[in-house]
């Protein structure tokens, strides 16, 4: 289906920051850094941020060897352990990255016994996360069977939700425009895979003269690397820690 | 937290497994599994996020019209990239050649399958572009070198079968060799360390071959090692690399050399005197690596990364990545990668003869390097680093020695553990003795325990309603183990959280949680201390057990009295209350420990606060009502008693320790007194 040129320029796509700059000021962990998890805000913040990093906690536990069952509620129960505190005592001496935090805070959830017994109590109450979300297959193919470790899973499967993150978001504001199509077709000129369709290809299929598709693209990627390190600084301290935790992303892959 | 059930479930997700490959990545060749964002490769989409927005601008619209025309992929090529696709579009069909489709990409240029319509063949073409600053003088001397690496006849060398230059590039057509580049090929499928020996051993032969001509081949990597359907290897690009160097800069180098993985370190330094055939062993070496590890020498996030690996480090050895390697193998790769070009092998064909050597199961000739050369060739590499390390290594002797000597460091004691004060949950703030007494009796009970070392609550009471460090709070008692725990009591309710924790690995040793009502609480202090003791494994003795075992008392409101007693005490003993409030508690408590014993007057621990207090309170020592022998154990103990370390402490000692100076024989207040005394530490 041919797309308008006009939006394929894609001015409003979405709100854009500077090319460069990230809107570091409100950045989720660090309002839960700054608070020290005692204000509403961090407290939201703190919540929004289990609620899109659940899988790699899960991924976690159930390389621990626990069964679907058991995995879920201790997920769950971690969860709402880690919200239902106050005062976050753990957080002030975590000046870190939320990644490296909820790492250690799991893994020093998983060694308590007796909290892991209460949790699995809570998590079956309360369903905090939505783990239905996992599908059937996924379950049975997590069971451990690849000599990698948990931490290497558990680091894996961040770096690939705040991809699935970022890309979501990306296309949810085409989607939101009407340029599903142009998102489905732009996204495979990203990581510029010899044999993928060329530009001349897919401005044909799409009906665009190819100057302005390479415009559109251009914008895409601009708006992506804009997404990613938003998302990225979503989880660190410091506006400083991006590009690191960036490289560390891509090495975790690549491992 | 009832947003959490808003989630939209999407379920537009690709289903995330984490064992099934969909796709190999045709770009970086990296398996794709099925929970791949999109479907895409994740290694390459987080990549392209690392081109600065400057490079990505590169893309078109600060060029608009320049690329459009060009075939796929050109947007993101870098300069030199775009400008030999455009000659080619440029050419339309490049002289005799139809080009039919791009197969290859790198710094240096494009590879495009092609057909020569003169001869009616498949070939491949390479477009390369010098960049900016080619002269006419540079543009010849690149056909003149182009044709000479042309004149190499070899069967393991792609041959070039005609030189051309068209706008500032130059192309160059060759054999078309049907399979596929080295590494695609080893990704598709690892190769066995047999048939990797063989190759490389091959391509060795063929680059002296080339040495022997006189041209060096300067950029060996899998890349450049093309693979027919039979299996045989085929080196392509021979000499390209210094044609590209040539006039120009080391940054320059990098960025059309792409990644330096495989480049030995005299080509990273730009050392161009210090090239020779032994750069090619180098080289040859590194791909041996890539083959039998599965990964190159050296590999940084960055082209600046991997070169400081490769200037500053040693590769790791290759029997550590792949234990199948046998050890004479690794030598021959190990020797290859020698920093020191004269410490490779000298040429090509003794590379080639070592590997067939070892193929025929005959000794080799390189020597395996020791722990002390390459110890020594740290030092040379690093001379300053070593002095450095040396004079740390001396400063750090030295200083641990006046630590050692000086006590300065104490250990703490393993089957050590301190009982911080207990917090006190109950809604209803009037329960905090509630808590204080639980603890206090923990404590009591644990001290009684000879093979563990207690902390007093003297000194643990500093911590009360402060932030916890534990690992620190252990560090200042010099004991390894915390009890930490809660108390929450409502009504009849009791809820006892204990946790004991190795503060040293902050670790949980045991942790339970005890539901009670009021009257079935009795006996639970107890209970706890035997379980900290089988936690922390002290032995205990045969009497010990049975003190432990002993049930205080079976009357609910005596124990709650002797816990509110309990509590006074701990707070008079606070050193920074004045003398008379002091006095006030004291009294508080022994009214207290006096109504429990009147609730049950076999209460004996009760018995003995109540009359250590009393005693305290009026001077007048109580143990003359002992035996001679009751007497002298009892200052036998007193004298092992100190504040820190608490120990025996059955009523005897209580009393004992809270007396400051018994002065002359005690006054009983009552005979009556006395014997009900005598009959509580009895039994």
């Amino acid at each position: 289906m041919p797309v308008d040129e006009d939006q394929a320029s894609g001015d409003q796509v979405a709100p854009r920051t500077q090319r460069g700059m990230v809107a570091f000021a409100t950045t989720q962990w660090s309002v839960v850094l700054e608070a020290q998890g005692e204000s509403p805000a961090a407290q939201e913040a703190l919540e929004n941020l289990c609620r899109t990093y659940w899988r790699p906690v899960y991924s976690f536990v159930r390389r621990q060897g626990l069964g679907p069952e058991e995995a879920e509620d201790v997920t769950q129960g971690f969860f709402a352990h880690l919200l239902e505190r106050k005062r976050l005592s753990v957080v002030r001496k975590e000046k870190g990255r939320l990644r490296s935090f909820l790492l250690g805070a799991l893994k020093y959830f998983m060694a308590d016994e007796r909290r892991r017994a209460t949790a699995i109590k809570r998590g079956r109450g309360q369903r905090l996360i939505p783990l239905e979300e996992l599908r059937a297959d996924e379950r049975i193919d997590m069971e451990p069977a690849d000599p990698v470790t948990a931490e290497m899973i558990y680091e894996r499967r961040w770096a690939l939700t705040i991809l699935e993150h970022v890309l979501s978001r990306l296309k949810d504001e085409y989607r939101a425009v009407g340029n599903a199509a142009l998102f489905d077709s732009l996204k495979q000129l990203l990581p510029d895979e010899p044999g993928s369709p060329s530009q001349a290809d897919i401005a044909a299929q799409l009906g665009m003269t190819e100057n302005a598709l390479r415009q559109a693209f251009y914008r895409f990627r601009q708006r992506y690397q804009s997404l990613l390190r938003e998302e990225i600084a979503h989880t660190v301290a410091t506006p400083g820690d991006i590009e690191d935790e960036l490289r560390h992303l891509i090495a975790v892959i690549e491992a | 937290m009832g947003e959490f059930y808003g989630v939209p479930r999407e379920s537009t997700r690709e289903t995330p497994t984490m064992l099934r490959v969909i796709r190999i990545c045709r770009k970086c060749g990296a398996k794709i599994f099925s929970d791949a964002p999109e479907g895409l490769c994740p290694r390459c989409v987080l990549k392209t996020a690392l081109a600065m927005p400057s490079e990505a601008s590169v893309a078109g619209v600060s060029d608009p019209g320049g690329v459009d025309k060009l075939s796929r992929g050109a947007v993101t090529a870098g300069p030199d990239g775009k400008k030999a696709a455009r000659a080619a579009e440029m050419l339309g069909e490049l002289g005799d050649y139809e080009l039919l489709e791009e197969i290859g990409r790198g710094g240096q240029g494009v590879v495009f399958r092609a057909r020569q319509k003169s001869l009616n063949r498949t070939v491949a073409v390479k477009v390369i572009s010098l960049g900016q600053w080619a002269s006419k003088a540079h543009l010849k001397r690149f056909r003149l070198e182009a044709e000479a690496a042309a004149r190499l006849e070899h069967p393991g060398i792609v041959p070039i079968h005609e030189v051309g230059e068209r706008d500032g590039s130059c192309y160059f057509s060759m054999k078309f060799i049907e399979g596929g580049q080295l590494d695609e090929v080893a990704r598709r499928q690892p190769m066995p360390i047999r048939q990797a020996a063989e190759l490389i051993a091959k391509v060795a032969r063929t680059v002296h071959y080339a040495h022997e001509h006189g041209i060096l081949h300067r950029d060996i990597k899998p890349g450049n090692i093309l693979l027919d359907q039979k299996g045989e290897p085929h080196l392509t690009d021979f000499g390209l690399a210094r044609l590209v160097e040539t006039e120009s800069t080391v940054t320059r180098t990098l960025e059309v050399l792409g990644t330096p993985s495989y480049m030995a370190p005299e080509q990273a330094v730009g050392n161009n005197a210090a090239i020779g055939s032994v750069t090619d062993v180098y080289g040859l070496g590194a791909v041996l690596y890539q083959l039998l590890t599965g990964q190159p020498p050296f590999a940084g996030g960055t082209t600046y990364e991997t070169i400081k690996l490769l200037l500053d480090t040693e590769p790791r050895q290759p029997r550590l990545l792949n234990p199948k390697i046998d050890r004479d193998l690794s030598t021959i790769c190990l020797k290859c990668l020698e920093k020191d070009p004269k410490r490779r092998y000298s040429s090509a064909l003794a590379l080639a003869e070592d590997l067939e050597r070892w193929l025929r199961h005959e000794p080799i000739r390189a020597r395996h390097t020791g722990i002390f050369a390459r110890g020594r060739k740290w030092l040379q590499r690093n001379p300053t680093s070593a002095l450095l390390a040396a004079s740390l290594i001396a400063l750090a002797a030295a200083a641990g020695w006046i630590v050692w000597k000086s006590e300065f460091i104490r250990q703490p004691v393993t089957n050590g553990v301190a009982v911080l004060p207990f917090e006190n949950l109950s809604p209803d703030p009037d329960n905090t003795y509630f808590a204080e007494g639980i603890q206090e009796e923990i404590l009591t009970r644990l001290a009684s325990i000879a093979d563990l070392k207690v902390i007093s609550h003297t000194s643990t009471q500093h911590y009360q309603s402060k932030p916890r460090n534990l690992s620190q709070i252990a560090k200042q008692l010099g004991v390894a183990n915390v009890l930490e725990g809660s108390v929450q009591k409502v009504a009849d309710q009791v809820r006892v959280n204990v946790q004991l924790i190795n503060a040293q690995t902050d670790s949980h040793l045991w942790a339970e949680s005890y539901d009670r009502n009021l009257t079935d609480m009795l006996g639970v202090e107890s209970e706890i201390a035997k379980r900290i003791a089988e936690s922390l494994q002290a032995k205990l003795t045969g009497r010990e057990e049975e003190e432990l075992a002993v049930k205080p008392t079976n009357n609910p409101e005596a124990y709650d009295a002797y816990l509110r007693g309990l509590a006074f005490e701990i707070r008079s003993m606070s050193g920074s209350l004045p003398s008379s409030s002091s006095r006030g508690l004291e009294e508080k408590a022994t009214s207290f420990y006096e109504r429990a014993v009147q609730l049950d007057s076999n209460f004996a621990i009760a018995w003995a606060r109540s009359l250590a207090w009393t005693r305290v309170s009026t001077s007048i020592a109580a143990p003359m009502l002992l035996g001679a022998t009751q007497r002298s154990v009892l200052w036998r103990k007193r004298r092992n008693c100190n504040r820190t370390h608490l120990k025996p402490c059955s009523p005897w000692v209580i009393i004992n320790t809270k007396c400051s100076v018994i002065t002359g024989p005690p006054e009983p207040r009552s005979v009556a007194s006395a014997k009900r005394y005598q009959a509580a530490v009895r039994c």
